[in-house]
């Protein structure tokens, strides 16, 4: 495939995560060092599902069973993260740039869906990218006309920015649990992100332009995830504003 | 705390069971997108003059592209020739001429037809008509009696001369004959018939691309030099019913050669039936029958000495070294060597030889010789042989004593005598052969050459297209020419003799003949060859002669074969007196200067040879082989990587210019997204 396609594909795949992270993430060490602790977390999570993968020969084409206990594993190490970062929250503010900003959750929460954002997808999509450097090329089953390197660095991109939404809505919704809507929030994340994993199979499938599904899929859930977020900064913007 | 130590060990756990048990993506991605296969490569080859042969110094490859006649390459220049993706060509055998490599190669400078990929049998391909050999126009003069001759003969003035050129781009041999080559053949055909249904234009095609580095460059003497080539040779065998014979007996012999092996461009592929494999075929025929002769061989005035000799194709190797061996001066000084000399009981280690056996026969005690050269009658389509000699008059009686005894052939028009060459009144003298080596030597050896042809070697001569056995005809043809040979020599061993006992009962056997064509040229595991060998998975035996090991020289099976065979019916099985024929299974059962031959011990007077370029020395104190004579034979092989070649689709440059230009769309598009979030926010919740 040649350098064109694997620069191509690099920078679509990682285009948001690399300039979310020079232009944002970067300049600020605390965000940088919660993002290393989010992505170790996924990638304990991402290591667990391997195991089981690994163990559980019997199903190990079947890729419907694995998205079910890989998100599902996921999850967890979210919530679990989310348990650690409440419990260091104090300290974490003390030391930000404006201890007292009401941003702060969803700006943790963002940088830690950054991390969520940067393992995962590095993970599951290096290796093949490395393979786009030969002059080999697989075409998509469901659209013959796109290279499978193509989609799967849309697919990326696509799931990057869904993983640093899911991440600030999930933190909306962990640290609000007991409301309707802290549960809705979380139940959403669940949701939405066994919707857009399972709107993947659509690629490898003979269903015709199955891959244009599943990115739309994807970018609806986007669409939805991040106007829950605008409302919820647009909310604590305003109680901001009229308590100072 | 807790969480902290758990998710240590966790990932400890992790990076042992990730590096145990580790199947990265890539190598379980690679069967999916590449498909690997199998390969029959054109090598490169050195002598001292230079190189020939092939060699991709970094990959190449292109999409597969079918050309059938030179009309496909005058369009493919017209239509392709100025873009910059590279092809990778199939075409038919007979299309391999020197024309159409200057064309290709004349693309080559765009880097348009970057391989070939060389189809020996398609359904719809070859018409046999226009094959032509790929041997030059007089094969191996340079090493031969004529070399100095002002007007030597032209014998292959069809040849190609492609088998000694220095080719600029790869060359793969492709022959459907077995599950392998059919499975790889399939493939291939399969990515041609699909890039030729999209036209050559609708992305994306069916691709290849090969590896085949070659590792020695320039010359022999640059390369053994540099120990990235290793010499040409093999092992030659000969024997004689003569189990006493001795270079001072006093006894005249007449000699009966054919070559062991041959030549073409693709080496895993050759097979040189009628080349010369119909040679070896009719030597092991006459052996046999005179060793039906009526009375024993032994008590004859003559000798008979029957000789096999490898590399014959490689300047004469096998044969020169033999007689070099023969006439010089044998010296053993048991001096120190560089490597321990391999062979067990040696009676010689420095120089380091199997036996002394080669010294028991006098060049000049040679009387005549009688050369088995292309004998498969396909070149006179079944119908007649021809004797072709050196000096007329030296050989006037030999060849009408050859000619006294009834050939029968199965061709239409056959004769029922060999003929001479020379009767239309033109002596071409001697095609290119074994028996040279002897004159250059002995000039007044009586000599024979036995061929199917007349005037030229013929469009098979060492061509990877010469595999074709009609059994029956050319088994009848060889059994008649060995029938009158073997007659002719059994007299012929008798001049001087107070009585001559009649030829008659000296009859050649068909049933052998067809078995060892069979056996030799298609399936090594046939019935007759697991009376001599426990052999099972060998089929088609490649029929080049490949390297020589001065340090563990092990012969290969066709030299084996042949040993076993001479050694079979030169031979005397022991008779246990109260026994009958002593039984073994192994050498170890005999006794010392026995085989083991078809489960009897057998004592006969066969032995092996070395065969490689006389142009080159072996120095056994430091153990390396250097040129010592350019002017004669000095063929070595280059090492070489294992050559890969692999079958895989491929979008087009534009395709992939777009998915770099999208890449990078988006990368910007989101640097101006973040950049313009990030003021907005700032403004929008002031305390950010």
């Amino acid at each position: 495939m040649s350098l064109y396609s694997f620069f191509g594909c690099l920078f679509l795949a990682y285009g948001p995560i690399l300039s979310i992270f020079f232009l944002y993430i970067a300049r600020n060490a605390q965000y940088v060092l919660l993002m290393v602790s989010s992505a170790f977390f996924c990638l304990i999570a991402l290591l667990i599902s391997s195991v089981i993968w690994y163990l559980a020969k019997k199903t190990q084409s079947t890729h419907a069973v694995t998205i079910a206990y890989s998100v599902a594993i996921q999850e967890i190490f979210r919530w679990g993260f989310f348990r650690i970062l409440s419990r260091a929250e104090t300290g974490l503010n003390l030391v930000s740039r404006n201890p007292n900003s009401p941003f702060n959750r969803p700006v943790f929460g963002f940088v830690s869906g950054f991390g969520y954002a940067l393992m995962s997808c590095l993970v599951s999509y290096i290796s093949l990218l490395v393979e786009s450097l030969g002059p080999g090329v697989k075409m998509c089953q469901s659209c013959p006309g796109l290279s499978l390197f193509f989609v799967s660095a849309i697919n990326t991109t696509i799931f990057s920015l869904l993983h640093m939404a899911w991440m600030m809505v999930a933190f909306e919704g962990f640290s609000s649990y007991k409301t309707k809507s802290g549960m809705l929030q979380i139940t959403w994340v669940i949701f939405s992100h066994y919707g857009a994993s399972y709107a993947t199979l659509f690629n490898a499938s003979d269903i015709h332009l199955g891959c244009v599904y599943s990115a739309l899929i994807g970018v609806v859930i986007l669409a939805i995830s991040c106007a829950w977020i605008a409302y919820g900064l647009k909310s604590r913007n305003y109680i901001n504003r009229h308590t100072n | 705390m807790r969480l902290y130590s758990i998710a240590i060990i966790l990932t400890l756990l992790g990076s042992w069971m990730t590096t145990s048990f580790a199947q990265d993506i890539a190598s379980s991605l690679y069967p999916y997108i590449y498909t690997d296969v199998s390969t029959w490569p054109c090598v490169r080859l050195l002598n001292a003059t230079g190189q020939i042969g092939c060699h991709v110094p970094n990959g190449a490859g292109g999409i597969l592209y079918q050309i059938e006649s030179q009309d496909e390459i005058n369009n493919f220049v017209s239509k392709h020739g100025g873009s910059k993706q590279n092809y990778a060509a199939v075409i038919p055998y007979n299309l391999l001429t020197k024309l159409v490599v200057a064309n290709i190669a004349a693309l080559d400078s765009t880097k348009c037809i970057s391989g070939l990929i060389v189809l020996l049998r398609a359904s719809s391909m070859v018409p046999e008509a226009s094959l032509s050999s790929p041997d030059t126009s007089c094969p191996n003069c340079r090493f031969g009696l004529y070399a100095n001759d002002p007007d030597q003969y032209v014998w292959n003035p069809q040849g190609q001369g492609l088998i000694e050129e220095n080719l600029p781009f790869p060359v793969f041999g492709l022959n459907p004959v077995d599950t392998v080559s059919k499975q790889v053949f399939n493939i291939v055909m399969r990515g041609v018939a699909f890039n030729l249904k999209k036209q050559y234009t609708d992305y994306p095609l069916q691709a290849i691309d090969f590896k085949l580095f070659m590792w020695a460059a320039i010359d022999s003497e640059t390369c053994l030099r540099r120990g990235w080539c290793q010499v040409v040779g093999g092992t030659s065998v000969f024997s004689s019913p003569s189990r006493q014979i001795a270079a001072d007996d006093g006894k005249k012999s007449i000699v009966l050669t054919a070559s062991l092996d041959s030549r073409s461009l693709f080496h895993d592929l050759t097979n040189g039936v009628a080349t010369s494999l119909s040679g070896l075929v009719a030597l092991l025929t006459v052996a046999e029958s005179l060793s039906r002769a009526p009375v024993s061989l032994e008590l004859l005035p003559k000798h008979i000495v029957y000789t096999g000799f490898t590399a014959e194709a490689w300047g004469f190797a096998g044969s020169q070294r033999f007689v070099q061996d023969i006439s010089a001066q044998f010296q053993c000084t048991n001096a120190t060597r560089a490597s321990v000399c391999p062979f067990l009981n040696a009676p010689c280690t420095f120089p380091c030889v199997r036996s002394m056996d080669f010294k028991r026969i006098n060049i000049d005690n040679i009387d005549s010789l009688i050369e088995f050269n292309s004998v498969s009658g396909l070149n006179s389509n079944y119908s007649s042989y021809w004797a072709h000699v050196d000096d007329v008059d030296l050989t006037q009686s030999f060849v009408a004593d050859l000619q006294k005894n009834n050939l029968t052939l199965p061709g239409q028009n056959s004769q029922n005598t060999i003929q001479a060459a020379n009767q239309d009144g033109n002596q071409r003298k001697l095609p290119p052969s074994s028996a040279m080596s002897f004159l250059q030597k002995n000039r007044n050896i009586k000599t024979v050459v036995l061929t199917d042809f007349q005037k030229e070697l013929g469009s098979y001569y060492n061509s990877d297209m010469d595999d074709k056995v009609d059994l029956d005809l050319m088994s009848q043809s060889i059994c008649g020419l060995a029938d009158a040979t073997a007659k002719t020599v059994f007299l012929k061993a008798q001049e001087g003799a107070s009585t001559i006992i009649p030829a008659e009962t000296i009859t050649a056997n068909c049933t052998l003949v067809s078995s060892l064509l069979d056996c030799l040229a298609s399936n090594f595991s046939c019935p007759m060859m697991k009376n001599y060998f426990n052999v099972s998975s060998v089929g088609r035996l490649s029929h080049y002669t490949s390297v020589f090991s001065f340090v563990n020289p092990q012969p290969q099976l066709l030299s084996r074969f042949v040993f076993t065979f001479l050694g079979d019916v030169t031979g005397t099985r022991r008779n246990n007196s109260d026994l009958g024929p002593s039984g073994c299974s192994t050498m170890q059962d005999c006794i010392s200067g026995e085989y083991c031959i078809r489960k009897q011990c057998v004592s006969t007077m066969t032995a092996y040879h070395d065969a490689y370029g006389t142009g080159l020395t072996y120095n056994e104190s430091t153990g390396k082989v250097s040129v010592t004579d350019p002017t004669k034979g000095t063929w070595t092989e280059s090492t070489w990587d294992t050559p890969t070649m692999r079958v895989f689709l491929v979008t087009s440059t534009k395709h992939q210019v777009i998915e770099l230009v999208v890449g990078v769309l988006w990368t910007l598009i989101s640097i101006a997204v973040v950049i313009f979030g990030r003021s907005f926010l700032k403004k929008t919740f002031k305390t950010d």
